[in-house]
């Protein structure tokens, strides 16, 4: 049995909106892990909790107002590091009804705490390559001091010269053309593409074990997302990288994960192999699952042969979905869902459930689950 | 446009590029020219490496016309020679209004970048500050501490420092905004950058190093102007001892009689010299427009 290099357990998240006194949820319960040279892909709508797994793994909710619950554990060479161990002693819930302040928390002990904790992991352990590499670089300091930097603080290198090669040697290694001139460039001064690269040597060059990407292809061209995700593949391969890839397209999971979650409203609905989750001929999927699925592959639309008053139906789905920020979290699949009508399994019973309960992740083969009444 | 081939085109881009170019070098040239001068001067009259005879009253030249026999730039009413008084003068603001602005940028640059830790408490003190001050005559408000204490420079120079610091933290504390838009600072902690590198290296040097002098150059600027205009009322540097204030004060009252130049001398030094702070301000504040856009 491999030991993961990050296990998260029953992750909750909760916003707090001042102005209403009320928590929002952002995150349910949500637990996975991350063996090594494994790819873990995370898919799911906007809004639906991918950003905020990926900033609390990082420690970058700190400041905000909220309550975070549950276990992340990094495990570096065997030393285990949980990063949200005693840290809701700095939270104070009142109760809602009476109008006072709801949450207090000691943001500054909170900080400090936290910042004590990712010191060691930050760079050294985890490194993260941003959706906008442009805006995520320093806008008045060369790509190449800035991954010389991070040689020098993450890597046991000291010496400016030898850390300067090493990043130019990063630089290479993601295909950049004419490294040593590049490496005074600017971000501006650097095409989308070639940012990008640039962020990826950076990221690569703390040495971390664990990658995560977030939305890696978004804001380039299609050519150049193709070029982007040969080089991920081809650096995986060759360094036998662990990495969170967090995106909204298939072609992305298809290619590089091991493992695929789809989030539904801070919740994982499907869990499994890419395989058997992109696998848009098979049944047992969740039914949003099997709607992003129609979404993607043309072909099955056509075979669905789905009629105008699904489709028109879908079309209202996708209009809710706007509003379900302001949704219980129970019951807002329930509204959405599209086999609703035809599911086969439409007991009274199932039906008062899927309206007023949350399906418990059920697990169906190997390692797929699915969190649905359907196939609880 | 069609009948511009691609050299014309090139052409007249390049030479707007030098065009602007030239402009700026001729600018640079006048700085270097004026603050030099300034410069000069100070260090020979504190470090008395030229004999400068400010208070010697010459009665065979009083009111004496410029380039008079030796009295480059004439006299004044007592006949003690304007050059020398002039060169004298420098003492009364250089030192004292690079304290001011030490003050200011250091200060307000630390309390700027202290919002970097998303603490309400410092933006709202830095915003309130603004506005206070902004609510306040500067000149009323140092007319009010000398009434309180006593005409000192250094008192002087302490209050413009001081009242300085809010306008620098906001100037440092919106660049940061900027950058969290972009990502930037987000990302650079999340890359395991530590925070005094992140706000000394990344924030405070390479982002807003230019804006920081920029508004060094401005503050230098007010400082002089403040320093000046106190003196020209009597409650800055006390005659005997000249400052370019009181030296354009004691002459007006010979302006009528037909003597210009013993008051219009220093003035056109005061105006020369802020000129040449106020020009740096603006090449620097026109480079980071080009550079962000």
């Amino acid at each position: 049995m491999l030991t993961p290099i990050l296990k998260v357990e029953n992750l909750s998240v909760r916003f707090f909106l001042e102005e209403e006194k009320r928590l929002l949820p952002a995150l349910c319960r949500v637990s996975f892990h991350i063996n090594e040279n494994e790819v873990l892909g995370i898919i799911g709508e906007s809004g639906s909790g991918k950003s905020v797994t990926l900033l609390s793994i990082l420690g970058l909710l700190q400041g905000n107002p909220g309550i975070i619950e549950g276990k992340i554990t990094f495990n570096t060479n065997g030393n285990e590091i949980n990063t949200l161990q005693d840290i809701s002693e700095y939270v104070t819930i009142n109760n809602c009804e009476t109008n006072d302040e709801v949450i207090r928390k000691n943001i500054h002990s909170w900080n400090k705490l936290t910042t004590k904790r990712y010191s060691k992991i930050l760079g050294k352990v985890v490194s993260m390559i941003f959706q906008n590499p442009r805006l995520a670089f320093n806008p008045y300091y060369s790509i190449g001091k800035q991954i010389r930097e991070s040689v020098l603080l993450h890597t046991k290198e000291n010496n400016k010269n030898t850390a300067k090669e090493t990043a130019i040697d990063w630089l290479t290694r993601v295909k950049m053309e004419a490294p040593a001139l590049r490496y005074n460039n600017n971000p501006y001064g650097l095409s989308g593409g070639l940012c990008q690269r640039a962020m990826i040597a950076m990221a690569l060059a703390s040495e971390p074990q664990l990658l995560i990407a977030d939305e890696p292809t978004t804001g380039l061209d299609a050519t150049i997302q193709d070029e982007i995700l040969s080089l991920l593949e081809e650096l995986k391969k060759r360094h036998k990288l662990s990495m969170i890839i967090v995106s909204h397209d298939f072609n992305v999971m298809h290619r590089l994960a091991n493992r695929v979650l789809v989030y539904f409203n801070g919740f994982i609905i499907e869990e499994g192999n890419t395989d058997v989750i992109l696998d848009h001929k098979s049944d047992t999927h969740h039914p949003y699952t099997s709607l992003l699925l129609n979404t993607e592959y043309d072909d099955i639309r056509k075979k669905n042969d789905f009629s105008e008053n699904t489709q028109d139906q879908q079309f209202e789905n996708q209009n809710s979905s706007l509003n379900t920020i302001n949704v219980e979290p129970k019951a807002s699949f329930y509204n959405q869902c599209p086999y609703y009508k035809d599911c086969d399994r439409i007991t009274s019973d199932i039906k008062d459930s899927c309206a007023t309960s949350i399906p418990p992740l059920v697990s169906i083969h190997n390692n797929h689950k699915i969190r649905c009444w359907k196939f609880a | 446009m069609n009948n511009m081939t691609k050299k014309e085109i090139y052409k007249s881009k390049q030479k707007n590029t030098s065009s602007r170019s030239f402009f700026e070098g001729l600018i640079l040239i006048y700085c270097v020219i004026i603050l030099g001068s300034v410069f000069v001067a100070y260090t020979l009259t504190t470090f008395e490496l030229v004999n400068v005879n400010y208070e010697d009253m010459d009665f065979d030249a009083i009111l004496a016309l410029p380039f008079t026999e030796g009295h480059l730039l004439g006299t004044d009413y007592l006949g003690r020679d304007i050059f020398n008084r002039l060169l004298m003068g420098t003492q009364a603001y250089l030192i004292p209004g690079l304290m001011a602005v030490s003050i200011s940028i250091i200060f307000g640059s630390i309390l700027g970048s202290l919002t970097i830790f998303k603490n309400r408490g410092i933006k709202r003190a830095i915003s309130l500050s603004t506005d206070l001050l902004q609510t306040m005559p500067r000149l009323v408000l140092l007319m009010l501490i000398i009434a309180i204490f006593e005409a000192d420079i250094y008192y002087i120079m302490l209050v413009i420092g001081v009242t300085n610091i809010p306008t620098v933290a906001d100037l440092v504390s919106r660049r940061i905004d900027i950058l969290r838009d972009k990502s930037f600072i987000e990302a650079s902690i999340a890359n395991g950058t530590p925070s005094h590198t992140l706000i000394g290296k990344h924030i405070l040097w390479y982002n807003c190093r230019i804006l920081l002098i920029g508004q060094a150059s401005l503050g230098m600027a007010e400082a002089v102007l403040m320093e000046t205009s106190l003196s020209y009322l009597g409650f800055g540097v006390q005659e005997p001892i000249p400052s370019w204030g009181n030296m354009v004060q004691t002459g007006t009252n010979y302006l009528l009689q037909g003597n210009l130049w013993s008051s219009t001398i220093p003035a056109f030094a005061i105006m020369l010299v802020l000129l040449a702070f106020y020009l740096i301000a603006e090449v620097l504040i026109k480079r980071i427009d080009k550079n962000s856009s």
